[in-house]
């Protein structure tokens, strides 16, 4: 009998694994809309991923952790409307999560300003890795909503144009021109705060 | 990193770093806990109605005098406004129907809710049928506007069974006296 090497045996096995995890999901996400339970497992599997872009995304955990809640409020609201079209579940969140960041950004007020999370610790020593991440956030707040989330999606969640594309309902060539203008504004700002390595 | 404009190591050290950072916080949020705890509660604490259309009936609420045809007509003329949980008010101009009205309130989520509306007046007693899609359940009421219609009493009952009381004050600011 010939024993095939562990990764040809292992590979139509994760296949099946990762499809029965994709239709376990989808038929959570059927049932979500009227059994809050179920919407809540969809929650647990995914709050860190969302809450982490949203961090990225503003640089501000407490702000993030607001955006985050607000995010999968409105993804409960709005579930009865998910249809499955071949976009994962989480690139819906995540572009829920997008529209949130983006009204923060435009908003005029500042939210929750200097104020700390109670559920999410402080920064403690900054690090010249702190800094310099601090750095591209002040940045970043000069540029549009639009060209934050294309820098957001593609270099910190390190998602393809296309799949950014899919985040956002826009095609692969539209988020690529975005991010070009994007990274000329960043750095042109990043020059004008001096902040440059 | 997948795409490159134009080469800038520092640049893309600088974004490298921002890549690098953790969410800091927890695996949950007290926020979304709470509410979705509040819906869990309210779920098991009322029967299930199991309908894809929630009906909301407001009887007797129409002036003396009315026929059917002036009921048509009054509905023609009416907005209907929708009220969020979150307390976000949405106006829509009803169009006529064959027997009534109808609408559709599109939110800043884009959830689409349609309302439609019949006026009857069936042995002396008149009623105007609320009839509001549960396109997400929990989540809506639906108030009428008008100035000789009266909410007070009027009641939204979702899929789950949960009654929301039409909020008079809701009203406030959106009557007119449109006439189709």
């Amino acid at each position: 009998m010939t024993t095939l090497p562990a990764a040809m045996t292992d590979a139509p096995a994760r296949g099946h694994a990762q499809g029965t995890a994709a239709q376990s999901e989808r038929s959570v996400i059927d049932a979500a809309p009227r059994d809050p339970g179920a919407f809540s497992r969809l929650y647990r599997t995914h709050y860190r991923a969302v809450a982490g872009y949203l961090y990225r995304r503003t640089g501000d955990a407490a702000l993030a952790e607001d955006l985050a809640a607000e995010t999968f409020i409105a993804a409960w609201r709005a579930l009865p409307r998910y249809r499955h079209r071949g976009v994962p579940f989480r690139s819906w969140l995540l572009r829920i999560a997008t529209n949130q960041a983006n009204a923060a950004a435009r908003s005029v007020r500042p939210r929750r300003a200097a104020e700390q999370s109670a559920s999410v610790p402080a920064h403690t020593q900054p690090c010249e890795a702190d800094e310099q991440a601090d750095a591209v956030h002040r940045a970043m707040h000069a540029l549009t909503p639009e060209h934050q989330t294309a820098i957001a999606l593609v270099y910190f969640e390190s998602m393809t144009v296309a799949q950014a594309g899919a985040v956002l309902g826009v095609p692969a060539g539209t988020v690529k021109s975005r991010l070009a203008r994007a990274r000329d504004a960043l750095r042109a700002e990043l020059e004008r705060l001096g902040a440059t390595p | 990193m997948n795409t490159r404009h134009e080469s800038d190591p520092q640049l893309d050290d600088m974004l490298t770093r921002v890549r690098d950072r953790v969410w800091p916080g927890p695996d949950h949020n007290p926020k979304v806990d709470a509410f979705l705890q509040e819906r869990i509660m309210r779920k098991e604490s009322k029967p299930l109605l199991n309908r894809t259309t929630i009906a909301l009936i407001v009887a007797g609420l129409l002036g003396g005098g009315a026929v059917t045809a002036a009921v048509t007509h009054q509905i023609m003329s009416q907005r209907a406004v929708l009220v969020t949980e979150d307390g976000t008010k949405y106006e829509v101009m009803l169009s006529p129907t064959t027997e009534g009205a109808s609408g559709t309130f599109v939110t800043d989520e884009g959830t689409v809710y349609g309302i439609d509306m019949a006026g009857s007046d069936t042995a002396g007693e008149r009623t105007l049928t609320v009839d509001m899609d549960s396109a997400t359940p929990g989540s809506a009421t639906v108030s009428v506007t008008d100035d000789e219609f009266s909410t007070t009493g009027a009641k939204f009952i979702d899929e789950d069974g949960v009654e929301y009381e039409v909020d008079p004050a809701a009203v406030d600011g959106w009557i007119t006296d449109d006439e189709g």
